[in-house]
C-alpha cells in the first residue's frame, strides 16, 4: 500500500492536479478517467490531491466584521496622531524610569524586601541619569541642526 | 441615505487618485484606500492566519506599512497585487516566528476537545473534522515555507478562487509559469503532508481509551 504512486505508472504529475483543477481538454479528461479506472496508483494520487485542495480552501469565506470600517478609522487616527513618532529614545527612557520608580515605591510598601529595594533604587538612579544625558544630547543635536539651517 | 452617498464617493475615486492623495499624506486618501481595499486585505490576512484576532492585528500592521511606503509604489503597476503582497508578507513574517507546529497542534487539540455527547452522536464525523482541521494546520504551516511566488499562486487559486488566467494577470507572469508555480507548490505541500503523517503515525495512541 505504501509505495510511491508513480512507481508503476507512466503517468506523471500534474495529471491529477489538472484533472481536479478542471484544466484538461475534454479528450484528455475522457482518457484520464478511463485510466483512473484501471490504475490504483493514480486513483490514490487523485484522492490525496483532492484532500489537499479541500484543505487549502477556506472553511467558509471569512465574514468581514461589520465593525471593520470603524476599526480602520481608529487605526488611521492612531497613525495620523503618532505618525511623527513620539517614541524617541528619550521618551522611552523616561517611561522606563517612571516604571522603575513606581516599582521602588511598591517595594518599599512591601514588608521585608531589603535586597529588592536596593536593586530597584539603583535602577531608578541609573535611569534618571540616562534620561538626563540622553535628553541633553538630543536637544544639543536638535539645536545644532537648527543652527545649521 | 447619507451613508450610501459616502460609500459612492469613495468608489468613484479612481485608484490613481487614491494613490496620489495618499502620497500627499492626505487622510482622505488613506481613508478611501482602506474603504476600497479593507476587505481584500482582511481576506488575505485571514487566509494565512486562519484566526480573526491575528487577522485584525496583522491588518493594522499592514496598513501602517502601506501608509509609510506608498511613496515607493510604482504608479504604473496595479495596486491590488502590491497590497496583497504586503499583507501576505506581514502575516508570513509574523507566523514564522511563532512557536512550532507541534505545539500549535496540541493547543488546537485542546481547543477542539469534544464533549462526550458529541462523540456519541457521530464519532466518525467528529474524527473526520479533527483530521481535516489537522490537515489544514499542517498545510498552512507548510505554505509559509514555500517561496513567495508559489505561495501567492496557491493563495489566489484556492483562497480567492482565481482562474489560471486571472492569476497570470494579477502576478504579471506568463500562464505557463503560473501553472508551474501551482504544480510545484502543491507537490511540495503534498510531500510535507505525507511527512507529517509518518511523523504523527507513531505516537497517536489516544484512540485506545474510548472505553
Amino acid at each position: 500500500m505504501k509505495p510511491s504512486p508513480h512507481q508503476y505508472c507512466s503517468l506523471q504529475e500534474p495529471w491529477a492536479q489538472n484533472y481536479l483543477d478542471d484544466t484538461l481538454s475534454p479528450g484528455e479528461r475522457l482518457l484520464y478517467e478511463g485510466h483512473l479506472e484501471q490504475c490504483p496508483q493514480c486513483r490514490a494520487t487523485v484522492d490525496v490531491f483532492r484532500q489537499l485542495f479541500t484543505a487549502l480552501e477556506n472553511e467558509a469565506p471569512p465574514a468581514i466584521p461589520p465593525a471593520l470600517m470603524l476599526l480602520q478609522e481608529q487605526w488611521l487616527k492612531d497613525y495620523l496622531k503618532d505618525g511623527k513618532s513620539t517614541l524617541t529614545a528619550g521618551n522611552l527612557l523616561k517611561l522606563q524610569a517612571h516604571i522603575a520608580s513606581n516599582t521602588t515605591r511598591f517595594m518599599h510598601w512591601l514588608p521585608g524586601v531589603p535586597l529588592g529595594t536596593k536593586i530597584t533604587e539603583k535602577t531608578t538612579r541609573f535611569m534618571a541619569k540616562q534620561v538626563k544625558q540622553k535628553t541633553g544630547q538630543f536637544f544639543r543635536q536638535k539645536g545644532k541642526a537648527l543652527l545649521a539651517r | 441615505m447619507p451613508s450610501g452617498k459616502v460609500g459612492l464617493l469613495f468608489v468613484s475615486m479612481t485608484e490613481s487618485t487614491i494613490v496620489k492623495k495618499c502620497r500627499a499624506n492626505d487622510p482622505e486618501g488613506f481613508r478611501a484606500l482602506m474603504q476600497a481595499y479593507g476587505p481584500l486585505v482582511y481576506r488575505t490576512c485571514y487566509y494565512y492566519t486562519q484566526s480573526r484576532e491575528d487577522t485584525l492585528d496583522l491588518m493594522q500592521e499592514t496598513w501602517l506599512k502601506v501608509f509609510r511606503s506608498i511613496h515607493t509604489f510604482d504608479v504604473n503597476r496595479p495596486l491590488t497585487p502590491w497590497l496583497r503582497r504586503i499583507a501576505a508578507n506581514t502575516c508570513v513574517n509574523y507566523l514564522r516566528q511563532r512557536p512550532s507546529l507541534s505545539l500549535s497542534l496540541q493547543l488546537m487539540a485542546a481547543e477542539t476537545e469534544h464533549t462526550l455527547e458529541d462523540m456519541l452522536e457521530d464519532p466518525q464525523q467528529v474524527e473526520d473534522q479533527v483530521l481535516l482541521a489537522e490537515t489544514r494546520q499542517v498545510l498552512h504551516h507548510a505554505l509559509l515555507q514555500l517561496p513567495e511566488k508559489m505561495r501567492t499562486a496557491i493563495h489566489l487559486r484556492h483562497g480567492e478562487g482565481f482562474s489560471y488566467e486571472a492569476i497570470a494577470r494579477e502576478m504579471q507572469e506568463p500562464l505557463g509559469t503560473v501553472k508551474t508555480y501551482l504544480h510545484r507548490g502543491r507537490q511540495a505541500l503534498r510531500d510535507s503532508l505525507e511527512q507529517q503523517e509518518t511523523n504523527m503515525g507513531l505516537p497517536n495512541t489516544k484512540k485506545e481509551e474510548t472505553g
